[in-house]
């Protein structure tokens, strides 16, 4: 491999870490990309059904021990084709 | 809980600053001199976003996400886009940062601390770094490409205690048209093999638009023969992005009837799917 040096230039982002994406399709299935608990809430408090939404708020009520009771069935999709 | 002495872990990290054998493209470039390799990443590592998040399996939510930028591949779809790939982009991970990110995360419930990319093997020294500065550290959960080289998760064991495995290709043509990486298969379930001795191991898929039987009927029939009782997390939330619009077959969302045939027939296989 041949190396190249380069400027240490430090390109600032923005932060993205209070924000999540949703993005719905139009076969209704819901993707959303950094799923925080409220995100989970939200959405079974709309009524969006799904294992996905179910098993992972029973996750943190394990840890939080708050009690929720969100509907099942699927429809959400945690998107996945981040880098590792 | 980590074991071993992360101070000890980071100076024969630093090797790999200086001639970096972290991944298997094996560039053996001076990091520190400013040499750059395939992945561009020099002896910094940056965070360009981390939270609490609960879309992982659930056995690990609610997790400590800290996103690195930077990764040693180039897969065409990924969701990061720039952000994975410019390890020049975040915030300066270093002890102070991560002592205070770990608190923060702490108070909102996170069971773990996981870290993601880009891809966090190309910032194994600056990891080890950071972390050896912090206390009370909580369990350490390690996403990965797995094109980590043995010497790379050699210097893991003990410090990783769940290793999530992107399994991402059944076969090499795809992996190599897909995300520019030759001999994929085989450094992918080597490295499960040496992953499962170290620490917990998940595996993941994503499944991709028109690859139910080049890429995840061979990773879920390897698996069967090989590591059956590893969890393993079929992932069916691919959504085009990134340079996929310029891959024909990846330029749609996966079809919804994909993901429950690919639970089933992991079921069949006699897989421990989660997720
Ligand atoms: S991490 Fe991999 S791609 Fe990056 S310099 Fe090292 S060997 Fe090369």
């Amino acid at each position: 491999m041949t190396a190249r040096r380069v400027s240490r230039q430090q390109v600032r982002a923005d932060d993205e870490s209070t924000v999540s994406d949703i993005r719905i399709g139009t076969d209704g299935r819901v993707h959303v990309f950094g799923t925080s608990r409220e995100i989970l809430e939200a959405l079974a408090a709309i009524g969006v059904r799904g294992d996905a939404v179910r098993l992972r708020l029973n996750g943190a009520v394990a840890m939080t021990g708050d009690d929720h009771s969100p509907s099942s069935a699927p429809a959400t999709r945690t998107p996945d084709n981040q880098p590792s | 809980m980590s074991s071993v002495s992360t101070v000890a872990r980071a100076a024969q990290a630093a090797d790999h600053d200086r001639q970096c054998l972290l991944c298997e493209h094996r560039c053996g470039v001076n990091r520190s001199a400013g040499e750059l390799g395939r992945c561009k990443a020099g002896t910094e590592a940056r965070v360009f976003r981390h939270r609490v998040e609960h879309g992982e399996e659930p056995q690990l939510v609610p997790s400590h996400l800290f996103y690195l930028s930077g990764c040693d591949l180039r897969c065409a779809f990924c969701i990061a886009e720039e952000k994975a790939f410019d390890p020049r982009i975040g915030t300066l991970l270093d002890a102070p940062f991560l002592q205070q990110a770990i608190v923060w995360g702490r108070e909102r419930g996170a069971r773990n601390l996981q870290w993601v990319g880009g891809e966090p093997t190309i910032h194994i020294p600056a990891i080890l770094r950071a972390l050896s500065g912090c206390r009370d550290t909580p369990p350490i959960v390690w996403k990965s490409d797995f094109h980590a080289t043995p010497e790379a998760l050699e210097l893991l064991r003990g410090v990783v205690d769940i290793h999530v495995a992107d399994f991402k290709f059944g076969n090499d043509a795809c992996a190599e048209r897909i995300a520019g990486v030759p001999r994929y298969v085989e450094i992918v379930e080597r490295n499960l093999f040496l992953a499962r001795e170290s620490a917990d191991l998940i595996v993941r898929h994503l499944l991709l638009p028109g690859h139910f039987e080049c890429c995840f009927l061979p990773v879920a029939r390897w698996l069967a023969e090989y590591l059956p009782e590893i969890p393993f997390s079929i992932r069916d939330g691919y959504l085009p992005r990134w340079q996929a619009r310029h891959h024909t077959d990846l330029a749609a969302p996966l079809p919804a009837d994909i993901g429950p045939l690919a639970r089933r027939e992991a079921a069949m296989l006699g897989l421990n799917v989660v997720g």
